[in-house]
């Protein structure tokens, strides 16, 4: 039975290697010569392709492993929290996607960084920033990586974790390096239809054993989480009351303009119509991929002890015991789906981060090629995180979720970059705001610990909202005075 | 519709997600309250991708 199971994980995710990478193949057929097709594709980009890598980029291994533990352990708040961050995506692609798509063309932007750096007018503060990228996202890029190292090590035994990050590892750098965006979009679009594939049947399973194996009803399954009192969230009760909720949601709002990966796809799209079709789809894509995985979770916890016969260590350890019973073909086409997560956020945040290195940091452009330097960085930063991976130290997961914090302090300036028509009156107002934005940052995530950071409040208030308060402080002061 | 209309009327919907219910009506929420929220966001940001006034003119 283990040697069956074994046997087709392995040809499962050997389909799935043997698809992405036929898929990273014809990438190469758009014919990547310069530095602007490798990072964004030449903005060329179809609705499909573009919605996909939108939406296989957003969504990491955290929502199929991280938001199915949340929901069964805190509830329905965990559906509220995951569709805060939607709305607030939403509202912000909207107005602010055509503003930057716009810009991108006339301005030939190709890096987030680059982008800021030329609303103010300073090529320093686009190196600063992509140093900022660099070390905000490295934990959580390591943590994915770990991630699939544990997926892995569940599967096959704890001997074959470094396997698991030998494979992220090369994944990554194959995917990435054959033909940079081309091959990144390709396979996120796979790993995307395989992502929401695998939780329509593991949801489908449920549904199924629970009614019909189980024998439960629709009043039994509501019953018993209303009883746990995870059905509704009460003002004031349970775990998700306001400063909770607060500060899991604040520095996810304006995930879509703080973090580069997910800003950068926005320049990618051919046309303005593409451009629209890619908000639409990835607006049905996250809707749904949201509600099917907090009603993984849900479900989970209403078959209780009868579906799950042992205990939990922990909300990331309710997945895999779902794999465990679940039949064999959904559990490993779950199981390559988290690696899939994994692998599709990780590539993307390594492409990006290196196209800020590549294109923003001052070097002699006429003696190494930017094109290279890219290269170079792609594979440097895959053999730190799988480094810092292969380590498997716990508090890299810890560090991971604090990757959105640190970016928040960009949230002013990019605003203000965006929406007023003299962005460059504003330079000293944006050094401020991430100079001060990230010393609070990291002075009270030092002060809580990073365990304590979205719990633990200092006078009153939690690290997210000092560090937004932070942010906006030096704008607010200066229109006082103003 | 304006870019404004739209802003204003995606935040009072992110405010009624939670923040309303919490300090104002301080009823409890459940899962269908929060996926016709979110549906409603969805539909309204439809809308503006069709007929707002910073997309509908350059197809």
């Amino acid at each position: 039975m283990v040697e069956e199971r074994l046997i087709i994980e392995l040809t499962v995710l050997l389909l799935y290697i043997f698809l992405g990478t036929i898929g990273a193949i014809v990438g190469r057929k758009y014919g990547v010569k310069t530095s602007r097709e490798y990072y964004i594709g030449g903005g060329r980009l179809g609705t499909f392709l573009a919605a996909l890598t939108y939406a296989a980029t957003t969504y990491s291994s955290f929502m199929i492993v991280g938001l199915v533990g949340i929901a069964y352990f805190t509830g329905i708040g965990s559906l509220g929290f995951e569709l805060s961050y939607y709305i607030a995506t939403l509202l912000l692609l909207a107005i602010l996607a055509p503003i930057i798509y716009r810009k991108s063309r006339e301005r030939s932007w190709v890096t987030p960084s680059e982008m800021l750096g030329d609303l103010y007018g300073s090529p320093r503060l686009a190196a600063v920033i992509a140093v900022i990228y660099f070390l905000a996202l490295l934990p959580y890029s390591s943590a994915q990586l770990k991630g699939i190292g544990e997926t892995i090590a569940t599967a096959g035994g704890q001997g074959y974790y470094a396997w698991g990050i030998l494979l992220g590892f090369t994944l990554i750098l194959a995917w990435t390096l054959l033909a940079g965006i081309w091959s990144v979009a390709i396979t996120d679009a796979i790993q995307g239809i395989w992502m929401i594939a695998a939780a329509v049947l593991l949801s489908g399973w449920l549904v199924w054993e629970l009614f019909s194996n189980l024998h439960m009803t629709m009043s039994t399954v509501t019953s018993n989480l209303s009883k746990a009192g995870l059905l509704e969230v009460s003002p004031g009760q349970g775990f998700w009351k306001i400063p909770v909720f607060v500060s899991f949601t604040l520095p996810w709002l304006f995930f879509a303009v703080t973090n580069p990966q997910v800003l950068q796809r926005v320049y990618m799209p051919k046309n303005e119509k593409s451009l629209r079709g890619m908000i639409i789809w990835f607006g049905l894509f996250g809707l749904l991929y949201t509600v099917i995985v907090v009603l993984i979770g849900m479900l989970a916890r209403a078959g209780g002890v009868a579906l799950i016969p042992f205990n939990l260590q922990g909300k990331d350890s309710v997945t895999p015991a779902l794999l465990n019973i679940a039949p064999l073909w959904i559990s490993v086409i779950v199981f390559v789906s988290i690696i899939a997560a994994s692998i599709s956020t990780v590539d993307s945040i390594i492409l990006s981060v290196s196209s800020s290195i590549g294109h923003d940091l001052p070097y002699d452009k006429r003696k190494i090629s930017e094109l290279s330097v890219a290269k170079t960085t792609i594979a440097l930063m895959a053999i730190i995180v799988s480094g810092i991976a292969y380590l498997r130290v716990s508090y890299i997961v810890q560090l991971s979720v604090l990757s959105s914090l640190f970016l928040l302090p960009l949230l002013p300036p990019t605003l203000a970059g965006l929406l007023s028509k003299e962005p460059k009156n504003y330079n000293t107002l944006s050094w401020s705001s991430i100079v001060f934005g990230l010393l609070v940052a990291i002075l009270l995530t030092y002060y809580v610990g990073v365990s304590n950071v979205f719990s633990r409040e200092v006078l009153g208030l939690t690290t997210p909202v000092w560090v937004f308060i932070a942010s906006w402080a030096p704008w607010i002061l200066a229109l006082n005075k103003h | 519709m304006k870019a404004g209309l739209f802003a204003t009327l995606m935040t009072v919907i992110l405010l009624l997600h939670y923040i309303i219910p919490y300090y104002v009506t301080h009823a409890p929420i459940d899962a269908w309250y929060w996926i016709a929220d979110s549906t409603i966001a969805f539909i309204l940001t439809l809308y503006y991708l069709f007929r707002g006034e910073q997309w509908w003119r350059k197809d």
